[in-house]
């Protein structure tokens, strides 16, 4: 059980930061590709979903590991951030490609990364655990 | 599981540099295929952009990012004095599914950037789906590395 647990946990997580990944080409290559807005939001958003179930259920499934946990809450708090500011690419794409605003900020592209690369840290180093 | 949690602190930057260069590959290898998918569906100069697009990801965020997560791997393995006599399943699998991919990438890449060059002069569309098909299994054999890394078969 916990080997498939944290096989789909990591997978969603690889899914995750593939999604990040689309997001920035999106703003790089701007214009033609702002079309896998279409695709990537909905991944993201799964991934992320996903990510945190898995995530959670290990958090009950391996004993020693509570979900109050300080390296646990941190990762709640971060996987909340990259979430946030996903959604707030998500509706900004949304309006490019409708022609009525310019792409999103750089500064949410960077925070929605540096969430996920903290979770990352978090999720190796397990401060506390 | 218990293994864990008592895993050595001195594991713990080869580990994040081998799991975040897997990250970073797969990422550059998935937003190469989904633009050179996109390319196949425009015409003219936008395809020529998109797929010097896709070509550049996988030159310049693919194929550093393959070496980080190689040798980080190689790092991770010399750390948990597993010897390459007597390396467990999960290993080969790893071994096996890094050097394959690395050796499509590497193909892919060429094939894109020949194809990409062969299409200002209205050919090497074929060259670049080529590349894409190749990027694509690059794809399919990571997730099944990531099951050997996070299952351990013996």
């Amino acid at each position: 059980m916990y080997e498939t647990l944290l096989f789909l946990h990591v997978l969603s997580a690889f899914v995750l930061v593939a999604s990040i990944g689309l997001c920035w080409a999106i703003y790089v290559g701007g214009g033609s590709l702002v079309r896998l807005g279409a695709v990537v939001f909905p991944v993201w958003g799964a991934a992320s979903i996903s990510v945190l179930v898995f995530g959670v259920w290990l958090a009950f499934d391996v004993p020693g590991y509570q979900l109050w946990d300080g390296w646990i809450l941190a990762a709640l708090a971060l996987w909340a951030v990259s979430g946030a500011f996903g959604s707030q690419l998500s509706q900004g794409y949304k309006a490019m490609t409708s022609g009525t605003t310019e792409r999103p900020a750089l500064l949410a592209h960077v925070v929605a990364t540096a969430a996920v690369l903290l979770l990352l840290i978090d999720m190796v180093w397990k401060p506390g655990a | 599981m218990t293994f864990l949690l008592i895993r050595p602190d001195s594991w713990n930057v080869p580990l994040f540099l081998h799991v975040a260069g897997a990250m970073l590959v797969t990422a550059s290898v998935v937003v190469a295929v989904a633009a050179l998918l996109l390319a196949w569906r425009a015409d003219g100069e936008e395809r020529a952009a998109i797929t010097r697009f896709g070509f550049r990801t996988l030159l310049i965020a693919g194929i550093p990012s393959y070496f980080l997560m190689r040798l980080a791997a190689e790092w991770i393995v010399s750390r948990e004095n597993i010897s390459s006599d007597n390396a467990p399943g999960w290993v080969g699998i790893g071994r096996g599914t890094a050097d394959l991919g690395g050796i499509l990438i590497l193909i892919a890449t060429i094939l894109t950037g020949v194809g990409m060059r062969r299409l200002r002069g209205g050919g090497g569309a074929g060259l670049a789906k080529t590349g894409t098909v190749l990027a694509t299994l690059v794809i399919a054999l990571y997730v099944i590395a990531i099951w050997a890394m996070t299952t351990k078969p013996s």
